[in-house]
């Protein structure tokens, strides 16, 4: 048999005798194929390729750099308890006759409160503050 | 799905379909990337993908310089002072408010109100999931003064983690604001972070490279721990100065759970500092400048509204689809249940004592034989028919077979054996010729590589004793399982003979007589107008149409046919091409079935529905279920999504034991369960998606044969009579 008598015979089910449909969709799945490959270009340099570095931003010369351990205008004497349970930053509490002079008081106050200080900040993001909680 | 039937080639000048196009799997692929991307970017914004409550607590202090713990909150470890980092300390008589882990749109809302009222502008940061979830608050937040700092993407301590994550959750974090509020910020502030003297030698490189990615590092002074909700009195107290007058930063949370003891406590807050002559300022401005946020433009801008948009879009589409995965998980696994049960069900009814189909058929029936090139197995075939116990005719169609098949038959000179030749014509064609020459009105068609076993046509027949009862579907095994390959089929006919068609035998709508043994009725034959070959599937064509006509159509277990399986990946695909798209073609076909009254109606509305759903749609959804096992594995939780994929694999491996079980087979085949399951699925959602679309784009297709060996012979037979 040849060509001409498939127009005598019917057509099988599904089979598109002109290749119109074929050509029109096969069209159309390129578009979304590249479509989606655009998507998908732009979707994994924004999970890669990413901008971290900071905006410059210049810090004026007239910033306080101070620690706050030597707080001039701490109250003569120091309020008894001011300092007292672990409230972070310690050595305030030395008063202001010898503001800093001994590192170790310093050193083993900041220690002291370390414990807490650490795990503070435990709400985690979304959602999860009663896990972290606990 | 499993039978076994195969079709000779056909001559008709049907041009192949050209040379397949890159398109069926470049768009497979590119519409799965594109799902996978969508998948993390919701799972980025849920805060799901690389979500870890890690918290490390360390150590020793030796690397972190002595000036940095004991400085002020604000630690800029930024170029030239990376090796001598400063801190700013806030200026006396001066407060920075900090509120962490927002926005949330529960309590970030009321918080900007209050700090409106008292006219303060305060520090926000921000995660950037809360970010791409929130983006009209951090416009907000902007636009009413206050300043944006950056608390990471996901949350994590990142002294657990590389340098590379933290360049990544800043960027990100970067990215989300920039796409939101057009802004980029100079301002960071760890996770789990606390007082600057709390650095130890874990966290520390953190700040530091932050330093070096140009942050500046924002730590505390006073932590009210309002997150433990101590109580608003507590959470004022905490806020206070040590000292009258000494500037401070004060950590708030505005998110991550029931803020109402925050947001009571900040007006007392604000009053109390006030009166004690405070003022309120940003971080930038306590440190003498103006913002630490910067506008951006151009590239910047336009990749953040992008992946904004992005990620916007897939929280929007992905419970959709993650319904639409759902529903069809919940079907599937239905049909495990209804397939165990209805397989007991049809087990029980035709097992139990007594059972009989009424009395018993001893009419002679014709054996339709179509045989096109099957020198190699014709002998096997026509000597287990001479083996059979029940009378019969035997009528070799041979379809213009260029092999020595004729010769053959001739030469075995077998009594109850006629030869007819017909030049090549194709399957339905030669079905049809030997329909129209046998002499009996019980006909069984089997495949030219097909052997029988001597009870076989007896136990077939006897479901005819039933006068409803138009056609027969017999139980096709595969001889030749000692291969991998044979041994994935071996399992899929056992599960698809047990399970599928006993539960189609139930639901009275069973889909496919297999070509490679069934019996019809000759007057069903013709009600439903013989074969056809307007599919590539006639058995499954004819079976609709006897259904369509009224017809039962039912299963017989005991009537065993020994079939030789497609032996290389390739013959399986072709063949598996060929069911899949002609079962389509079927389908379609008989489409109006659904609208049809009495049991047309009752097929058309069950058993098409039911073939659709489970052959055709979940199978081209199952790439769905995997791209989602690899998101989950990668991103999320990997040994959670692989217990998950066991247990489906454990239910699998469950039926297929019972399947095994209903047909006495051995269970040891089924050690290659697991590579099965993986093989053919992808296997199969490759077959249908190229039907699919074939079947879409209307291209033709040629019909392929199998190569034979031969290698199913009477020994199978006979072994298979022993045991």
């Amino acid at each position: 048999m040849t060509s001409t008598s498939t127009e005598v015979e019917p057509a099988p089910v599904f089979v598109d005798q002109t290749g119109q449909r074929g050509r029109r969709l096969r069209g159309f799945g390129w578009l979304v194929g590249i479509l989606c490959t655009g998507c998908v270009v732009a979707m994994i340099s924004g999970l890669v390729g990413t901008q971290s570095q900071a905006p410059a931003m210049k810090i004026p010369g007239t910033a306080n750099t101070t620690p706050p351990g030597q707080y001039l205008d701490a109250p003569l004497p120091a309020a008894p308890g001011a300092a007292e349970p672990g409230k972070g930053t310690t050595a305030t509490a030395a008063g202001s006759d010898d503001i800093a002079s001994d590192p170790a008081s310093t050193a083993d106050g900041t220690a002291a409160s370390d414990a807490t200080a650490t795990t503070t900040d435990g709400a985690a993001a979304a959602d999860s503050a009663t896990v972290t909680a606990q | 799905m499993s039978r076994s039937r195969r079709h000779s080639r056909q001559s008709i000048a049907r041009p192949r379909r050209l040379a397949a196009p890159p398109l069926r799997f470049f768009l497979p692929v590119t519409v799965l990337a594109t799902l996978l991307a969508l998948m993390v970017l919701r799972g980025m914004a849920n805060n799901e993908v690389f979500h870890d409550e890690k918290i490390a607590t360390s150590v020793d202090k030796v690397t972190v310089p002595t000036s940095v713990l004991e400085g002020g909150p604000v630690v800029d470890a930024r170029g030239d002072k990376q090796n001598k980092p400063v801190n700013y300390t806030i200026p006396d008589k001066t407060v920075v408010l900090s509120f962490d882990d927002g926005p949330s749109p529960q309590w970030t809302p009321k918080i900007l109100e209050v700090l409106k009222e008292q006219d303060v502008r305060a520090d926000f940061f921000v995660t950037g999931s809360m970010v791409t979830r929130n983006p009209a608050l951090i416009r907000r937040i902007v636009a009413e003064g206050h300043e944006i700092g950056l608390h990471t993407f996901t949350h994590p301590d990142l002294a657990l983690h590389s340098g590379t994550r933290l360049t990544w959750e800043l960027g990100e974090t970067q990215l989300a604001l920039a796409g939101v509020a057009g802004i980029h910020s100079s301002l960071f502030r760890p996770p789990y972070s606390s007082t600057v003297d709390a650095l130890d030698d874990w966290s520390w490189p953190v700040t530091k490279q932050a330093g070096s990615e140009g942050y500046l590092t924002a730590f505390i002074d006073k932590d009210t721990d309002d997150w433990k909700r101590p109580g608003v009195d507590a959470i004022v107290r905490s806020a206070m100065p040590d000292l009258p007058g000494q500037g401070e930063m004060v950590l708030l949370h505005d998110a991550g759970g029931n803020r109402a003891q925050t947001l009571a406590a900040l007006p007392i807050i604000i009053e109390k500092l006030k009166a004690q002559g405070y003022t309120f300022k940003t971080t930038a401005e306590a440190l003498g400048t103006g913002t630490a946020n910067a506008e951006v433009s151009g590239y910047d801008l336009w990749v953040g509204k992008a992946f904004v948009w992005a990620t916007t879009f897939s929280v929007g589409l992905m419970p959709w689809l993650v319904g639409l995965l759902a529903v069809v998980g919940v079907l599937v696994m239905a049909r495990f249940a209804l397939m165990l049960v209805l397989s007991a069900v049809h087990v029980r009814r035709v097992r139990r004592r007594g059972f009989s189909w009424g009395d018993p058929v001893t009419e002679p029936v014709t054996v339709v034989v179509p045989a096109y090139n099957e020198q190699e197995c014709i002998t096997n075939t026509l000597l287990s028919l001479a083996a059979s116990d029940h009378p019969i005719e035997v009528i070799v169609v041979d379809d213009g077979s260029t092999d020595d098949t004729s010769a053959i038959v001739e030469e075995l000179a077998l009594p109850m054996v006629r030869l007819i030749r017909q030049p090549n014509s194709g399957k339905p064609t030669a079905l049809n010729t030997g329909v129209a020459a046998a002499s009996y009105d019980l006909i069984v068609m089997m495949d030219g590589d097909t052997v029988f076993e001597p009870s076989t046509v007896r136990e077939l027949v006897q479901p005819f004793a039933n006068p409803r009862v138009g056609a027969v579907a017999g139980n096709a095994k595969v001889g030749n399982r000692d291969t991998l390959i044979g041994a994935w089929q071996h399992i899929e006919y056992v599960m698809g003979f047990n399970l599928d068609r006993r539960m189609y035998d139930v639901l009275n709508c069973m889909p496919t007589i297999p070509g490679a043994i069934g019996a019809f009725r000759r007057d069903a034959l013709q009600q439903a107008g013989g074969m056809s070959d307007d599919t590539l599937a006639e058995d499954t064509d004819v079976t609709m149409a006897l259904h369509r006509a009224g017809w039962k159509v039912v299963y017989t277990e005991d009537a065993r046919a020994w079939t030789e399986a497609p032996v290389s990946m390739k013959q399986l695909w072709s063949q598996r091409y060929r069911w899949s798209y002609g079962t389509m073609q079927a389908m379609w076909k008989h489409r109006h079935a659904v609208l049809e009254r009495g049991a047309a109606g009752h097929f058309g509305r069950v058993g098409l529905p039911f073939v659709t759903l489970f052959m055709v749609i979940t199978p081209l959804l199952a790439p769905a279920f995997d791209i989602g096992m690899v998101y989950g594995v990668v991103f999320v939780d990997a040994y959670k999504t692989l217990a998950a994929w066991f247990a489906v694999m454990a239910l699998q491996a469950v039926c297929a034991w019972w399947s095994f079980h209903l047909d006495k087979e051995k269970a040891w085949h089924l050690i290659t369960l697991p590579a099965q399951q993986v093989v053919y699925r992808v296997l199969m959602y490759m077959v249908l998606m190229q039907s699919a679309i074939t079947a879409l784009t209307g291209g033709r297709l040629r019909w392929q044969k199998l190569k034979r060996t031969g290698e199913v012979g009477l020994d199978v037979t006979t072994g298979a009579m022993s045991s």
